[in-house]
């Protein structure tokens, strides 16, 4: 490389400032802003300077030896790099590493080491030498300290930060994890609302009435205050106190003894930040063995030594990243792999569960182990085509190559920041994006990427069939996965003009896709309280088989036949609109069918992207989740109140499902239209308790 | 040693020399940077056609070992005919096209013709065939149909002998197009400054030594007023180019002209990408690139001096020449098969996938023999890939939902990260298709299916 031939051209002020003002010192005293001294170091150019450079452009580099030792003693195997640089070695038995410098990179000049029990260190390297250089690394204490407070990774508004705030410096990974929803882990009232059995929604007490809830006393999320609230339906203090674990993951930032606490002890940052930087860079290691959680597989190593930085707390500051060449003391920083690994996420994206409610047991002829798994992300993945070669972080967190040190460069605070990451511009790719895409961030397209759709039809006469295929094309996990209240909803229709044809036979959207009211054969189906003109019902005739897929866990390997799988082939036989309600008792704009189960629903015409969710059970189409069945039977319950995995017909990676469906058409060339829904919630869940619910439109194709 | 000169290569190739149908020409260059002699830019010498018909073109190519200097540094690289890049081998639309290679390597290797719907025993893969033994030769015969701006290079150990020398330009002329004042074409590659391993990888783009046409400072001096129709291919091994200069026009993209004249800020040529330009100099420019990595996007926004350009004559008000567009095209109604390509992996080992699988633990996807097809490329994985589909050319036709301005016919399409490519083709060549990711890194790690139409 020639050096004048690079032509850097910052966006704002290294444009007018080409060096750096230095640095590492500095960095032991907070801010660097002030300190402007500069070193004799061949310097980038921009474009109008690159035709006047007169020097030469011989790049600069030099070879120095640095000995490293652990506690006074040489250390073998430890791995040696330059800071900002790329390549990597490691010491010898004399704890000697031989070690390239180039001059020409931006930042500081040093060599930097990073051994498992110690804070990396380094040592200036900025001239050729025949001296060893060495860099003394101390043991850091592996005692966790219960007195250690979690720091606040800060504000939104960061102008109101201090340098102990991790966004003070981090600019865009802060503002990345701020809108993320590890952020919200712990004041999701969605959470707070399954965890106190309450409905945060309803904030009076006539519409708490209303939704048949009791307005009573309760503590209110993130606070010690006690206040009137809507308390409705089931929660983890109501149903089965005797549980503890969801603090563990969802506030796994509660100072003091970890694990087993009480979400409501969730309060300042520990609640407001849920699933924050402190928390995360504490994670020393990972037991793939371990229950879930921060007392569990996740080992929260937390400072004990006295510190020594001024403005950085109390204690010496240590933080664990994926980083070799974190100099700055006031991280603490010590290098570990699992930051790269699946496993660090699946610490928490990983559930299996006993039964909890009180007086229920398990089936342990289903389940011999005595626990049914929950969320099995990890699993799904580590069994999975994309284990090893794309973990976690492949996916869900991208790079960033506009930000070339994760304490920013290159953005409104660069100057400030340079010294704080000692100048070093990673190269592109190194730094990676801490929004963790998921369903819930639509801008990251996850789901869209993940699935696809396929449409094969055929027409005899007035007779359509089609075959509507749904692959999960690209997600190293089932789809959906993680929370087992998610589905994924497949509605076909076939259309004459663009108006809809009666559905006469196939596949249907089963239970789990939403109804009001459910009836079967033998029962009164012109009665349906509280139904509504508009409304639809939906019948389908049950075959007597059993859908045969391949799912997660027992529900593929064989362990399970079909019926113990848990979904009835069931057929559409019709459907029929309410026209008229007197009462209980309602109309129809035609006969309904014969059939086994009749499903009180909503009509699917103008379904779109952000539409509230409907009521689509017996809808031509089908549908993919991982059911939990409760001790009353009910499906689609939360966890802490299963018993049971009815079912999980989810789609593992790579693997897609085809459903048939026959209609009736009054046209030559009918139109079949597929419409892919993600949701996030079971809709009687999200009813119940006033949860906003909406359509995901994530695939859509005609044909 | 002057920085940047390559021994017995194109710099040193006598213009007279020049079979009768090349029209391209040296450019005369200056030292345009104090203290920094830039390099005359010259192209790669172009292969002697042997066959004297008029609608055919034949072609010897010797594959062996080249001793040169990279920026001072003594290097074992490889090249044809003795050149790097290799000799520019020249058609028209219709010919028959043989080409003589002879592997003087010591190592195994094949030719693929990048881009060209050659028969598919001629598209030099291991799938289909065993690569041409140290010692050994075999003879390629093909008929070129379409226009455009082609390349050659090794498909066996790709990653080696391509970062090595191995390629060179194929040029297919459409004698309907106008004729310019001059050709001139431009072949980037990138040289590992960093001194890694071999020498032969460079994965940092922002550290990246970039030649053209084998020199590392180029400067080029051009009249004023002259039109250049200029061929633009990145043989680049990893390298991304994001080129511009001021006033750019696009007229071509891998495979003949655009849907229209485009006139873009910038154009990213990821590698094994081909663009075609056509400048009206005026005064003095520079060609630079943002430093665009596969990690996606600007990085930075650092940029890169490539070429600078001297303008002599006087100013004059040229306009441009009037190539016969063939406008916009719109999305196939109703495709008879729909096939999707994720791409993923790579971030926790050398393993790179399509839709989960690692090259040759591949499920062949199939398409009939002439029917039209839409492929859709996602990608989830950690970096970009540029994805090129052997035997068969393709049309864009939407990038993440989005219809492409005036898009030609391409053979290779850089997908970014989280985004998702429809691409249309006519199923028009049996047999089994490479499709892969021209990351050579990539490629070699796995990142490569196959496509069988029959």
């Amino acid at each position: 490389m020639t050096a004048w031939y690079l032509s850097r051209v910052p966006p704002s002020s290294l444009a007018t400032s080409p060096r750096h003002p230095w640095t590492l010192p500095a960095l032991y005293f907070g801010w660097i802003l002030g300190c402007d001294e500069e070193k004799p170091r061949p310097q980038p150019v921009t474009p109008t300077e690159s035709a006047s450079v007169p020097e030469s452009p011989a790049p600069q580099r030099w070879t120095v030896t640095v000995r490293v030792t652990l506690d006074g003693v040489p250390v073998a195997e430890t791995r040696v790099k330059q800071g900002g640089g790329r390549q990597e070695w490691l010491t010898d038995t004399e704890g000697l590493a031989v070690v390239e410098v180039d001059g020409t990179i931006t930042g500081d000049l040093y060599v930097v080491a990073a051994h498992p029990e110690a804070r990396i260190d380094g040592v200036e390297a900025a001239e050729p030498t025949s001296d060893v250089l060495e860099i003394p690394l101390r043991r850091f204490d592996t005692t966790d300290n219960l007195a250690y407070v979690f720091a606040d990774p800060g504000p939104a508004d960061l102008s109101k930060s201090n340098s102990q705030q991790c966004g003070h410096c981090h600019i865009t990974l802060h503002e990345e994890w701020y809108a993320s929803p590890h952020k919200q882990s712990a004041s999701n009232p969605k959470v707070h609302d399954l965890y106190s059995g309450t409905a945060a929604a309803f904030v009076s007490e006539p519409d708490c009435d209303q939704a048949g809830g009791s307005w009573a006393p309760g503590t209110l999320p993130g606070t010690d205050t006690v206040a009137d609230r809507c308390q409705l339906g089931s929660g983890v203090l109501t149903s089965t106190p005797s549980f503890g674990g969801c603090a563990d993951c969802h506030a796994p930032g509660i100072d003091g003894v970890l694990g087993g606490r009480d979400l409501r002890e969730a309060t300042g940052v520990a609640y407001d930040s849920g699933v924050h930087c402190d928390v995360c860079h504490h994670v020393e290691s990972v037991d793939p063995e371990a229950p879930a959680g921060v007392a569990g597989r996740l080992r929260i190593l937390r400072p004990s030594e006295p510190g020594s930085l001024v403005g950085a707390g109390p204690w010496e500051p240590l933080s664990f990243g994926p980083l070799l060449d974190v100099l700055n003391p006031r991280m603490g920083a010590v290098l570990r792999e699992e930051y790269h690994e699946a496993e660090l996420c699946i610490g928490c994206h990983e559930l299996e569960q006993a039964v909890l409610v009180e007086g229920a047991s398990i089936d342990l002829l289903r389940w011999p182990d005595g626990v049914f798994p929950v969320h099995s992300t990890g699993s799904e993945w580590r069994e999975g085509p994309m284990n090893p070669a794309a973990p976690c972080q492949s996916c869900h967190m991208p790079p960033k190559p506009e930000v070339g040190n994760s304490a920013d460069l290159y953005n409104e605070f660069e100057q400030a920041l340079v010294g704080i990451s000692a100048g070093w511009e990673r190269a592109p790719g190194e730094v990676r994006a801490h929004s963790w895409w998921g369903p819930r961030q639509p801008e990251g397209r996850m789901l869209e990427l993940a699935a696809s759709l396929g449409i094969e039809k055929t027409q005899v006469g007035d007779q359509l069939s089609a075959r509507v295929t749904v692959k999960n094309a690209a997600a190293g996990h089932a789809i959906p996965t993680g929370e087992p209240s998610r589905s994924l909803v497949l509605l076909v229709e076939a259309r004459c003009d663009g108006v809809e044809q009666p559905a006469t036979g196939g596949d249907t959207i089963p239970d789990f896709g939403g109804w009001i009211a459910q009836k079967l054969r033998g029962e009164d189906w012109s009665l349906w309280p509280g139904a509504a003109v508009g409304q639809r019902v939906r019948v389908v005739r049950r075959t007597g088989d059993w859908v045969d897929y391949a799912g997660f866990g027992a529900f593929g390997d064989g362990r399970f036949d079909a019926a113990a799988k848990g979904m009835p082939v069931e057929e559409a036989a019709g459907e029929a609109e309410i026209v008229t309600v007197e009462g209980d008792r309602v109309s129809f704009d035609r006969p309904l069918p014969e059939g086994d189960v009749a499903w009180l629903g909503e009509g699917a015409g103008g379904l779109a992207d952000g539409a509230p969710a409907r009521a689509l059970a017996g809808a031509a189409g089908f549908a993919f989740a991982r059911v939990l069945v409760g001790a009353d039977g009910e499906r689609m319950v939360p966890h802490f109140l299963a018993v049971d995995v009815g079912s999980d017909n989810r789609l593992l990676p790579l693997a897609s499902w085809t459903s048939a469906h026959q209609f009736t058409v009054a046209c030559d060339t009918p139109t079949v239209h597929a419409t892919l829904l993600y949701r996030a919630h079971a809709l009687r869940l999200a009813r119940e308790r006033g949860w906003s619910l909406d359509e995901r439109v994530i695939a859509e194709l005609s044909r | 040693m002057i920085t940047g000169l390559i021994t017995t290569l194109a710099a040193c190739v006598d213009p007279e020399a020049r079979p009768e149908k090349s029209e391209a020409l040296p450019y005369e260059s200056t030292v345009t940077t104090p203290g920094i002699p830039a390099i005359p830019l010259t192209e790669p010498a172009p292969a002697e056609d042997l066959d004297p018909a008029d609608n055919a073109v034949s072609f010897r190519l010797e594959a062996a070992p080249l001793s040169t200097l990279d920026d001072g540094v003594p290097t074992e690289s490889y090249a044809y005919n003795g050149q790097i890049p290799g000799p520019t081998l020249r058609a028209k639309v219709g010919d028959t096209v043989t080409v003589e290679l002879n592997n003087g390597l010591g190592t195994a290797t094949t030719l693929h013709w990048h881009g060209l719907g050659v028969p598919n025993l001629m598209d030099g893969v291991t799938w289909l065939q065993n690569p041409i033994a140290a010692g050994e030769g075999f003879t390629y015969s093909f008929t070129v149909t379409a226009p455009g701006t082609y390349w050659y290079h090794p498909h066996v150990d790709v990653d080696q002998q391509v970062d090595r020398g191995l390629y060179g330009m194929f040029i297919v002329e459409d004698p309907g197009d106008p004729t310019p004042d001059r050709e001139l074409l431009l072949v980037f590659d990138t040289r590992d400054e960093a001194g890694a391993g071999d020498g032969h990888t460079a994965p940092d783009p922002a550290r990246q030594v970039w030649t053209i046409n084998g020199l590392s400072t180029p400067g080029l001096t051009l009249t004023a007023g002259e039109r250049h129709r200029v061929r633009v291919l990145n043989a680049a091994n990893l390298g991304y180019l994001k080129l511009r200069w001021p006033g750019m026009r696009q007229i071509a993209g891998d495979q003949g002209l655009l849907g229209a004249l485009q006139e873009p800020e910038a154009v990213v040529l990821a590698p094994g990408d081909r663009a075609e330009f056509e400048w009206i100099a005026e005064q003095d420019f520079l060609v630079e690139t943002e430093i665009y990595t596969a990690s996606g996007g600007e990085a930075l926004g650092d940029t890169l001096a490539l070429l600078p350009v001297t303008v002599t004559g006087d100013p004059s008000d040229t306009p441009g020449l009037d190539w016969p567009f063939a406008g916009s095209r719109a999305e196939t109604e109703d495709p008879s098969t729909e096939l999707l390509f994720a791409f993923s992996g790579g971030a926790a080992s050398e393993d790179w996938m399509i839709n989960g699988e690692v090259y040759p633990d591949v499920s062949v996807s199939t398409l009939a023999l002439g029917e039209v097809a839409v492929i859709e490329l996602r990608n989830l994985s950690a970096t970009e890939h540029p994805f090129h589909l052997h035997g068969h050319r393709f049309r864009v036709l939407s990038i993440d939902g989005e219809v492409p301005a005036a898009s030609g016919w391409e053979d290779t399409i850089n997908v970014g990260i989280r985004q998702a490519i429809r691409l249309e083709l006519v199923a028009d060549n049996p047999g089994d298709w490479m499709a892969h990711c021209h990351l050579l890194a990539h490629e070699e790690g796995g990142m490569m299916t196959v496509l069988r139409v029959e």
